[in-house]
């Protein structure tokens, strides 16, 4: 796929782990492991709103398009 | 997570398949039985084999239908039966054996997959990879078993009907298509097609955050 997921990167910055954005955001951990991993097909509007309020950032911090090669 | 409840029909017809499994198991048996009863020539000349026609005969009858305060005058113009071997003879007994046994692998093999695919969709697995398989292997079972019926059929015709002489009936070149056996099969080769559509859905579902 040709869209990264970074919310690793971002949980890094923000020095928050998975679990705790598991808890803020209101997500499981295995549905936040899907899409920490890249296997998520789509993500939810309202989850990336979440999300993104928690980690205080945008969604082009946490989805970064790469081109083919 | 509470577990959905399995809809009243699919569990009627999980009982009913089950029924029918088992019986079926206990007639196949019986089947198989008496093929080789009748292989090793067990019944003598006193079998009284049994076919179905698959051509309808002009029995010439003239009758009755009887109301409340009428009656009306009717002619009975086909109708399909069977015709018994009076002391069949051992080579035609034997041959008949044939696809009576193919029948009845042929059915317990589609009983089988059928009763597989019924448990799965009790359990509430319905969109599955392998109950695609099931449904797809159904639907090309029912159509082989219909191609071979259709054959029996114009084997029977060609061989015995048309060699039949009786003194007051007629046999008619009406046959049966069994249509309903060929519609039912592709059928199923279209819910197999459906059910890979809901897999697909369903994934995306799941994987949608």
């Amino acid at each position: 796929m040709a869209i990264i997921v970074n919310l690793d990167v971002m949980l890094a910055r923000r020095k928050m782990s998975l679990t705790e954005l598991s808890e803020k955001v209101g997500l499981t951990m295995a549905n936040l492991s899907v899409l920490k991993t890249g296997k998520a097909k789509a993500i939810r509007f309202s989850t990336l709103d979440s999300i993104c309020a928690t980690l205080d950032c945008q969604p082009g911090d946490i989805l970064e398009y790469t081109p083919h090669t | 997570m509470e577990k959905a409840k399995t809809p009243v029909s699919i569990r009627i017809i999980f009982i009913m398949n089950e029924i029918i499994f088992w019986l079926f198991n206990l007639a196949a048996l019986g089947a198989v039985v008496i093929a080789f009863l009748v292989f090793i020539n067990h019944f003598g000349d006193d079998l009284q084999l049994q076919i179905k026609l698959p051509v309808a005969f002009n029995a010439d009858l003239d009758g009755v239908l009887m109301r409340e305060n009428s009656s009306v005058n009717v002619h009975l113009v086909d109708a399909y039966g069977e015709i018994q071997f009076v002391d069949t003879p051992l080579r035609i007994a034997r041959v008949f054996m044939i696809p009576l046994l193919l029948a009845v692998g042929a059915m317990y093999f589609m009983l089988f997959i059928f009763r597989k695919f019924i448990w799965s969709v009790n359990r509430g697995v319905i969109f599955e990879t392998k109950n695609i398989r099931r449904l797809r292997v159904l639907a090309l079972s029912l159509l082989a078993f219909w191609v071979f019926w259709v054959v029996y059929d114009l084997l029977i015709m060609v061989f015995i009907a048309s060699n039949l002489h009786f003194g007051t009936i007629d046999m008619i070149n009406k046959t049966q298509s069994h249509a309903t056996l060929l519609i039912f099969s592709l059928v199923l080769w279209a819910l197999s097609h459906i059910f890979l559509k809901g897999l697909k859905l369903e994934e995306e579902t799941s994987l949608t955050i």
